[in-house]
């Protein structure tokens, strides 16, 4: 069976979609393309092959300093070319200096990891020394404001803050007195007796008698 | 007048005085269809153009080591076929803009050609044959337009005759799949 019609019996089984045998390419080629193929090929070759290396060979043959030639060379270059080449060598074979690079990275990481231990330590230090403000957070205003104080001084200011209320200055007792002129002086007693406050005030010798005068 | 046998040029070839007329001889007898083989492959003539140029010199340069072991055909398809993958990778490497599923760098080329007429047949199985992978279209374009036999394709291509018929049949399917759809 010949390749063509194998070809096409696949395509019967397996691809009927496809025609067969293929449609002409659209492509176009631009005209006596094929005609001039072969010389410039050949001429491509020849350049390649022949001219090529004797163009490079006269270039390194041409004079340095010839007129004409753009690029110059000092004076006698390509003679004593050869001779610095060894020197050139040797320089090259002396060992250079090695710079351990580990070294450094290690020095670099540690200095990395104190300067973040750092900023996290001010960090820490600053959140819990700053000063609250007392409109946005009242609260903790209020808890700072508190650690500042001693606790004995708390104390004494929660067990005296009652008994100093209790001192009056003599524009309240002229107020107390005119208010109550007309209460009976047991009524006061027992609504006192009933509300604890006497019992707050008796700590001094004359409690009663200091709200009541 | 009838093309001279394979085994004619090659000797002609290896004759200093006969060289140059031999692969004159060679270069007619076969530029058509390489030509055609990376036209389908790359598209648009320019491109076509340079690497047919450069697998003739290739073909010059090695051909005093050509063994008779396979075809002289083959060998050449051979040649042809790793110049435009090359080819096309190295395009692929080139593009800096992502180039969609959808359309790729040779799709674009193909639809900026002042013929093109997604209407037609033989534009829109070329714009087909443009959604396979690389290597399918290679196996594709041998089988389907060169009617190459699946031995002398092994040879080009150095796969598997099982390989390259389950390629094919891959690809055809795509493609009648693409011609049905479009």
């Amino acid at each position: 069976m010949s390749a063509h019609q194998h070809t096409k019996n696949e395509l019967d089984i397996h691809t009927p979609g496809l025609p067969f045998p293929a449609p002409a390419m659209p492509y176009t080629v631009p005209a006596g393309y094929f005609e001039q193929l072969s010389s410039t090929i050949l001429e491509r070759i020849r350049l390649e092959s022949d001219e090529l290396p004797t163009i490079l060979n006269s270039l390194k043959q041409k004079n340095a300093q010839q007129l004409g030639w753009p690029f110059q060379t000092p004076a006698g270059y390509f003679e004593q070319t050869p001779a610095a080449i060894p020197t050139k060598k040797t320089a090259a074979l002396t060992p250079a200096p090695v710079i351990a690079l580990r070294k450094h990275s290690l020095f670099k990481h540690a200095v990395a990891a104190a300067l973040l231990v750092a900023i996290f330590g001010v960090g820490r230090w600053y959140q819990q020394h700053a000063v609250p403000d007392i409109e946005t957070d009242p609260a903790n205003w209020v808890r700072y404001e508190v650690k500042k104080e001693s606790n004995e001084k708390i104390d004494n200011y929660i067990n005296g803050s009652l008994i100093e209320s209790t001192d009056l200055s003599g524009d309240h007792k002229q107020e107390i007195a005119l208010l109550t002129k007309d209460i009976d002086e047991k009524e006061i007693l027992n609504l006192l007796n009933e509300t604890d406050l006497l019992a707050a005030t008796t700590n001094e010798s004359d409690g009663s008698q200091k709200i009541l005068n | 007048m009838a093309d001279p046998s394979d085994n004619e040029i090659l000797l002609r070839f290896r004759a200093p005085a006969t060289r140059e007329a031999a692969f004159t001889d060679l270069i007619k007898k076969y530029q058509e269809r390489l030509y055609w083989h990376i036209r389908r492959l790359v598209v648009t003539h320019e491109d076509s153009n340079d690497l047919l140029q450069n697998v003739w010199i290739r073909v010059w340069n090695a051909l005093d080591k050509f063994r008779e072991e396979s075809q002289l055909y083959t060998w050449l398809y051979r040649i042809a076929t790793n110049e435009c993958l090359s080819f096309i990778e190295q395009q692929k490497k080139k593009a800096t803009l992502p180039l969609s599923d959808e359309e790729n760098g040779m799709e674009r080329q193909l639809k900026a050609d002042p013929h093109f007429d997604e209407q037609k047949l033989e534009w829109k199985l070329q714009l087909a044959i443009q959604q396979l992978p690389e290597k399918q279209r290679v196996v594709f374009s041998l089988r389907y337009f060169d009617e190459m036999p699946y031995e002398e394709m092994s040879n080009v291509l150095d796969t598997s005759e099982g390989a390259l018929k389950a390629s094919y049949h891959h690809a055809a399917k795509k493609i009648e799949r693409f011609l049905l759809d479009h």
